[in-house]
């Protein structure tokens, strides 16, 4: 029993040393449009010296709160608490990468399909940035202008060679500089560097709850992701295995009908194929 | 084949491998360990980047090797930046790296100043205010795409708003300036504009908005209790000054309240604050013939020449009666007392031989008004009812004298006005999802008018107008087609005097709406019956108005409208009216007696952008307006007194206005910018001795505004107006004026809860023997967390008199304003 305790806080101890303390936070504002209306999302980058993890802060926010909400015995308070949250927490989003070292090439996606939390690790995409000669000023730092193709997604970025970080949002990288702006070339996702900081406090480089995802593959990722993709209301309640209990009516945060059979609009993703 | 393709795809690469022939070579630190990760560049003339490389594990890396290659670049966080000029660098070298701290230039994360969700956007107060700001609206004029209008009324990408909230709910109703203009900033934590915004829940996806609402956002410590603020502030000028304020409020999910008691004699105009802003759609009071004597004052602000004595009481309660459903109150009273001094020539255009009148006025103007409104909402998923009951009376007066060419003439005029409104509107969707409307606005205004004229005689103006608008329609959604049905009654009745005027409007109106993509197309055509009658004279026959309106919201963060509309508007009562009606102590006018009807077309375009996360927002608004039958007037001058006479004639005017704003707010040094133009020109024609002329007036105003905080004790906000006025008679240039106005306030934040202000106004005009008037105030404060004690100096150059040129398109005047003078003032603000 002792060996298994002490074999127990061995392990712990280098998990525990597996995680790196952010060095940087990049802040970033994504104007995306993943459903049917455009919205602005707010991202962190925290990067330290072999990896960096890009998270939507309001998520982490958001869910930190719902566990404490959880424990709350008293129902009113509770209500309140969750009417809150939304305004609290505009916008979140659980997509979280963590990239590896350049030199590793290697990231960790950890992100929901309905309600279920999956994680794939994956060699990083093979982007070959192609620099315009163009130039501009973003958050006070010279940047240049490179494309590449991504996941099947056009991006045109500006990179600050001042900054020798070979991050930046999502699994873009791998430039001579930290990306300080993103946009693809339909125009759904726009990322901007709106805040820099240096030694950000309570920062630990990892994935927020992994430990309750479900390890996939990018493939089987992709498929699942695929077929929950403008899946009807009741297509997600079959599969959320209601049983036999009928759902009758579902209405939206308005008050309004939701027809449980119309598919749903088809989202946008970062990632194409 | 196989084999083939694999012998070929290596010759190739081995030829291609060939021609490239990279540079490669290895990233140490300074203890020879390999880097990985490192940036390696590969620099061509000008800075420009040739090629560029990251290290791999072992720290290796291989550059493309590309003609004009002058310098290589290693640089790693942590480690100094390595510089190595092409010459010097040799194939395979090692790049050592000397441990070095690399210092990021922070940026400060700039709060989401701005988040976007849907069709809403949340400014972030704190992300926006200044130390200078008190108001809520303070702080609103400083957030790209929302201004602050001189009204009071807030514009969203140049349209005013429709709605103004408090965490959610419609408290203040139109009234909204005695909120935004009292409601601290600090008690505020956002501002959300709801664009598009749809207040009956049940037409939300039904009908289309083109305006926004406001919502505030609260502190937590500002919801659920009382609080509440008191101001004393008192001081010397030319006479003992005060400046009070008692406010009350609470703001619960189930009620909420906002009451305000305010005096002041240092020349703020506090009625402006219970005036209506938004209601555009209900019974409006109707305006009579005679006005309160206002003498026509600087562009500038009102403060520095009103000579008054107000007192304002206000009190608006809301109590939620049910989850959907809200009683509502709002009463008001107004005591004001204003004195005025003014000299003035008027030198009038259109009157042959152009005469020149010199009036030198001292009068006094009293304002007595209550107000009230009781409201009631039900506001369901598929039901609303709302019924609204207003009443208003006031016991207006102006009295005093003036010297007309050398005579002293005694001036009194009583503008009374007593109006009972009651508007009523339903909505109900059935389950088949048709969608039923009732509304009904029903109002009576009432205006007991005294004026005492030129030569001596009392004379009085009884008007009574009477006005109702009533529909009921239906509508169905069939796929991508809206369809409605609309069949209505119009009805007035103007008294004026013993003479009467009356319409009688049924009428059908069958409607069509369609969303396809992107766009959104509505169209509706009015088929009305008017029955005009003045007196005895019956006018009649079928009016055919269509309107058409395109939206198309051709990217996430670009839409346009395009709008038509052709409207048949009958002449009003108090415009046929053929009996001579004084409308001032010297001026009568004469209508022609026929109750006709006016035709014109409205042609009008916006184009928005707004990006929240640049915090850039664009907006442009042409408009074209074409109306036929408008009336020729004989103006003559006869014993003094101007007689304007319809003369049975008319001419078609073209009004075109193009105005635009583009505003930005930047992390830097929190700085928001704004840029706004407008250009409005009239083409219209007048009689000139029985001879039609015609004319054009053009106008031009381009304005600047700025706030931004260039060290953290100071900051800075200010604004310049260029306004430009133009008239051609029969193509011919007639005098134009240019009137300049600059602004400028310098806050100084010497030590924490310190704040010293420099305000300064600056006007000039073209008009050279105007010279330059420059004002001057100056207050240093001391704000605690819930007090706050300052001492204000105005008009410390101690401008006395201002004289300007205004243009208009029947007159030319010179008027000379008489400015309040050199004033000390103590406040103390207690937040209670």
């Amino acid at each position: 029993m002792k060996k298994i305790l002490v074999f127990v806080m061995m392990l712990t101890a280098l998990m525990a040393g597996a995680q790196e303390k952010a060095q940087y936070r990049v802040t970033y504002d994504c104007d995306a449009q993943y459903g049917a209306q455009r919205k602005v999302y707010r991202w962190h980058l925290d990067i330290a010296q072999k990896s960096a993890v890009f998270y939507s802060p309001n998520n982490r926010g958001r869910e930190k709160v719902l566990d404490e909400v959880v424990n709350e015995n008293d129902v009113a308070s509770v209500m309140v608490r969750l009417r809150s949250i939304k305004n609290e927490f505009p916008n979140p989003n659980p997509l979280e990468v963590l990239v590896e070292a350049a030199g590793e090439g290697r990231y960790t996606y950890l992100n929901d399909i309905s309600s279920n939390k999956m994680w794939y690790e994956e060699k990083l995409p093979q982007m070959s940035w192609e620099m315009t000669g163009r130039d501009t000023i973003v958050c006070g730092y010279a940047c240049l202008q490179a494309k590449a193709r991504v996941y099947g997604r056009d991006w045109t970025v500006w990179f600050a060679p001042e900054i020798p970080l070979s991050y930046g949002p999502y699994v873009l990288g791998g430039l001579p500089g930290l990306i300080l702006d993103a946009e693809d070339a339909d125009g759904l996702f726009h990322f901007t560097a709106v805040g820099l900081e240096q030694d950000p406090a309570d920062a630990a480089v990892e994935l927020a709850r992994k430990g309750e995802a479900v390890k996939c593959t990018r493939k089987k990722y992709m498929a699942l992701r695929e077929k929950a993709n403008g899946q009807s209301f009741n297509e997600k309640l079959r599969e959320l295995g209601t049983g036999n209990i009928k759902v009758v009516r579902v209405v939206s945060e308005d008050g309004k009908d939701i027809d449980l059979n119309e598919s749903r609009p088809k989202q946008n993703y970062l990632d194409l194929e | 084949m196989k084999r083939l393709a694999i012998v070929l795809f290596l010759l190739f690469s081995a030829v291609l491998s060939f021609a490239q022939e990279p540079l490669s070579g290895i990233v140490v630190d300074d203890a020879g360990k390999a880097l990985a990760g490192a940036n390696v560049m590969a620099y061509g003339p000008d800075g420009k980047v040739l090629s560029f490389a990251v290290t791999g594990a072992d720290g290796t890396f291989q550059l493309k090797k590309t003609a004009g290659l002058e310098r290589i670049t290693a640089s790693f966080m942590g480690f100094k930046t390595v510089s190595i000029p092409a010459g010097q660098f040799k194939d395979g070298q090692q790049i050592r790296m000397e441990a070095g701290g690399f210092q990021l230039k922070e940026v400060a994360v700039t709060a989401e100043r701005i988040k976007e969700s849907g069709d809403t956007l949340t400014y972030s107060v704190g992300g926006f205010k200044q130390a200078q700001d008190r108001s809520i609206a303070d702080v609103i004029g400083k957030m790209p795409g929302l201004e602050v209008k001189a009204s009071g009324a807030i514009e969203y990408q140049g349209k005013p708003i429709n709605k103004f909230y408090i965490e959610g709910m419609d408290l203040m109703g139109s009234q909204y300036a005695l909120a935004s203009e009292n409601l601290s900033a600090d008690k505020v934590k956002e501002v959300q504009v709801l664009e598009n915004h749809q207040a009956i829940k049940s037409l939300r996806d039904v009908s289309f908005s083109e305006q926004a609402a406001i919502n505030l956002v609260l502190k937590d410590e500002a919801k659920s209790t009382w609080s509440g603020l008191a101001d004393l502030g008192g001081g010397y000028g030319k006479e003992w000054l005060y400046d009070n304020r008692l406010m009350g409020m609470q703001f619960n999910k189930r009620f909420q309240t906002l009451m305000l008691y305010k005096n002041n004699n240092t020349g703020k105009d506090i009625g402006a604050e219970v005036v209506d802003l938004t209601d555009l759609t209900g019974y409006r009071m109707e305006n009579g013939l005679l006005d309160m004597i206002s003498l026509s004052g600087p562009e500038f602000e009102r403060e520095r020449y009103t000579f008054n004595s107000s007192h304002l009481l206000a009190g608006n309660w809301l109590l939620k009666t049910g989850p959907d459903s809200q009683l509502r109150l709002q009463a008001s009273g107004l005591l004001d007392r204003e004195h005025q001094q003014s000299c003035s020539r008027t030198t009038y255009l259109t009157v042959a031989g152009m005469p020149v009148v010199v009036e030198d006025w001292d009068v006094t103007g009293r304002r007595r008004e209550v107000k009230g409104e009781v409201e009631y909402t039900l506001n369901s998923a598929k039901t609303y009812l709302n019924s609204r009951t207003k009443v208003y009376a006031d016991w207006n007066a102006s009295s005093g004298v003036m010297n007309l060419d050398g005579n002293a003439t005694d001036l009194m005029v009583r503008p009374w006005k007593r109006s009972v409104s009651e508007d009523l509107s339903m909505s109900h969707t059935t389950k088949d999802g048709h969608i039923w409307r009732l509304f009904s606005s029903t109002g009576y205004t009432w205006l007991p008018g005294q004026l005492l004229t030129l030569d001596g005689k009392q004379e009085t103006l009884d008007l009574g107008l009477f006005s109702t608008r009533n529909y009921a329609s239906v509508s169905h959604r069939i796929g991508k087609w809206m369809f409605s049905g609309k069949l209505g009654m119009d009805a007035r009745r103007q008294q004026i005097n013993d003479h009467l005027w009356s319409l009688l409007m049924p009428y059908a109106e069958p409607a069509l709406q369609r969303e396809f993509g992107s766009h959104k197309l509505d169209g509706l055509l009015r088929i009305s019956y008017q029955r005009r009658q003045y007196d005895q004279n019956v006018q009649q026959g079928f009016c055919f108005e269509p309107t058409v309106r395109w939206n198309w919201k051709f990217s996430p963060t670009s839409s346009m409208l395009v709008y038509y509309r052709l409207s048949a508007s009958p002449i009003q009562g108090t415009k046929v009216v053929d009996a001579p009606v004084y409308t001032s102590y010297r001026s009568q006018y004469v209508g022609t007696g026929i109750p006709d009807v006016q035709l014109s077309h409205t042609v009008s375009g916006t184009y928005s952008f707004r990006n929240p996360v640049y915090g850039l927002f664009f907006s442009i608004n042409p408009v074209f307006t074409r109306s036929k039958g408008n009336l020729l007037y004989a103006n003559t001058i006869d014993s003094g007194i101007y007689v304007q006479q319809a003369s049975g004639q008319t001419y078609d005017a073209n009004t075109y206005l193009l105005d635009g704003r583009i505003s930005k707010s930047f992390s830097w040094c929190r700085m928001v910018i704004g840029l706004s133009g407008s250009a409005l020109r009239s083409d219209y024609s007048y009689l000139s001795a029985g001879k039609v002329v015609d004319a054009r007036t053009a106008g031009y105003t381009v304005s600047l505004d700025y706030s931004l905080r260039p060290a953290r004790w100071m900051t800075v906000e200010g604004g310049s107006l260029l306004e430009m006025t133009r008239r051609s008679v029969e193509g011919a240039a007639m005098a134009g004026v240019n009137d300049w106005e600059h602004r400028m306030q310098l806050n100084f934040l010497p030590a924490k809860k310190w704040m010293i202000s420099l305000h300064n106004e600056l006007y000039h005009s073209s008009e050279k023997n105007f010279g330059v008037n420059w004002f001057c105030d100056a207050s240093v404060s001391y704000k605690a967390d819930r007090w706050e004690l300052s001492l204000a100096g105005c008009n410390l150059v101690g401008t006395s008199q201002y004289e300007r040129v205004h243009i208009s398109s029947a007159v030319q005047s010179y008027t000379l304003t008489y400015l309040r003078p050199r004033e000390i003032v103590v406040r103390f603000c207690l937040d209670l």
